[in-house]
């Protein structure tokens, strides 16, 4: 089912727009400089968080509500549907993160050890698309119906995350190639990812529409 | 009437006469006193039905009198505000208009279910003529139809509903949907369809008429009557149309 909510995804052609964001921003942030591996993903980390939660909210509304239930009764439950649906956006999220930060590894200056910086670099990465992913999964259909509404709460919500200290911190941390509180928001992440998808999941099971 | 149209609706006949090879009686399905409210407005209230292996029931009702809401209950896409729905069987739903989606019908019939098979030759049993590798967007509404219809007739799920089945269909394609219901039901699937009451179901065994916020059994009215008598030669016709496009083995081939 992954497979195919991906197909969907990738024949309705919804997936330019963040695609483009992705691209012009790894352009920027890779453009040659002095900045290390883990400098330069921390400048992609809200990238990531931007471009996960946009992509979670394009596959929730990848198809109309007649065909969705078609499929919710192929997976069994709506929840169940949700869960593939937010697991397909982490799937596609975290493969660009990985790239890129791959890509970083190869072609900048090293500050620390490759083991300790890939780690540190993959973390970060992994956590901004867990986070985009986890803001985006209660954001859409059948949540919220209209995905201009879903974008515009997206875009709110975003505005407030990125002043919340403990992004502000990494986003520093990051840039200061300071590695030492990269495991935090990694598993702040992925508590956080966990609770939005279980949560939206079964808001989505109990939502009469 | 040809011998093959006689036959098979002596057939017909046979089948619903006895269990036809299935063993009847065993609930797949059931809902208990199930009621789905919008808001205010109460669109069933405490329904209670069951389904068993290997029949096919009809659903009347008119405009708006929820019977898409009782489809979608049984399908389980959709949560009673109250009740219970007992089982949670494995089933294919066809609901009455999709969108058509961006991918080709084979990678929809493929992507949708996995390790099936079957679907190919459904397709050629309700006449699809359209361009299996052609995204779904482009394919007539007839033609999507059978694709659902094909999806989830061969999908080998204990419980197919259809809401509307036939919506679009031409002669051809409702005599194949006729087989397929026929093997799908053979197989022990229980299938419950729904049309306008002026649209036979020909192989329903029993028939829900939904009104005035509930659901109940009919034996007397005129779908029922259509079901059994009413379709006799419409159904015949349809088996002709479905022989002389090679779909329905003449008797000799028998």
């Amino acid at each position: 089912m992954i497979r195919f909510t991906s197909l969907l995804l990738f024949r309705s052609m919804r997936w330019v727009a963040p695609a483009l964001l992705a691209a012009l921003w790894t352009a920027v942030a890779m453009s040659p400089g002095a900045e290390t591996t883990v400098s330069r993903a921390g400048g992609m980390f809200l990238c990531y968080v931007i471009v996960g939660c946009w992509l979670t909210i394009l596959i929730g509304n990848v198809d109309d509500d007649a065909h969705r239930e078609l499929v919710t009764a192929v997976v069994g439950t709506r929840a169940r549907l949700h869960v593939v649906r937010t697991v397909t956006a982490l799937v596609w999220c975290a493969t660009f993160a990985v790239v890129i930060t791959a890509i970083s590894l190869v072609a900048h200056r090293r500050a620390h050890g490759i083991a300790v910086e890939s780690l540190a670099a993959l973390g970060l990465a992994v956590s901004g698309a867990l986070i985009g992913v986890a803001l985006g999964a209660p954001l859409h259909r059948p949540s919220i119906r209209n995905q201009a509404a879903s974008l515009l709460i997206a875009l709110g919500c975003l505005a407030v995350l990125v002043q919340l200290p403990p992004i502000q911190g990494i986003m520093r941390r990051a840039g200061r190639d300071d590695i030492s509180q990269v495991p935090t928001p990694l598993i702040v992440a992925v508590v956080v990812a966990l609770a939005s998808t279980g949560a939206s999941a079964v808001a989505s099971e109990h939502r009469r529409t | 009437m040809t011998a093959v149209a006689r036959s098979t609706c002596a057939r017909l006949d046979a089948v619903r006469g006895d269990d036809g090879g299935v063993n009847a009686g065993d609930d797949v399905l059931a809902l208990r006193d199930v009621s789905v409210r919008f808001g205010r407005r109460t669109v069933l209230s405490e329904v209670t039905v069951a389904l068993q292996r290997g029949e096919v029931v009809g659903l009347r009702g008119a405009n708006g009198s929820g019977k898409t809401t009782l489809l979608r209950v049984l399908a389980g896409v959709l949560r009673p505000s109250s009740g219970v729905r007992v089982q949670r069987p494995s089933v294919a739903f066809v609901p009455a208009a999709v969108m058509p989606p961006p991918v080709s019908a084979e990678h929809w019939l493929v992507g949708v279910r996995r390790h099936r098979s079957g679907w190919s030759d459904a397709l050629e049993q309700l006449c699809f003529d359209g361009d299996r590798s052609a995204p779904c967007r482009v394919l007539s509404l007839g033609n999507f139809r059978k694709v659902l219809l094909a999806d989830a007739l061969t999908s080998g799920a204990d419980v197919v509903v259809l809401d509307e089945a036939t919506v679009g269909l031409d002669d051809r394609g409702r005599a194949g949907v006729i087989t397929l219901v026929e093997a799908a039901r053979s197989a022990g699937t229980a299938i419950v369809q729904s049309e306008q009451d002026a649209e036979p179901i020909p192989l329903a065994t029993r028939t829900w008429r939904a009104s005035n916020r509930t659901v109940h059994e009919t034996t007397d009215d005129v779908s029922v009557t259509a079901a059994f008598i009413g379709p006799r030669d419409r159904l015949a016709r349809l088996i002709d149309a479905a022989r002389q496009v090679g779909f329905v083995p003449d008797e000799q081939e028998r």
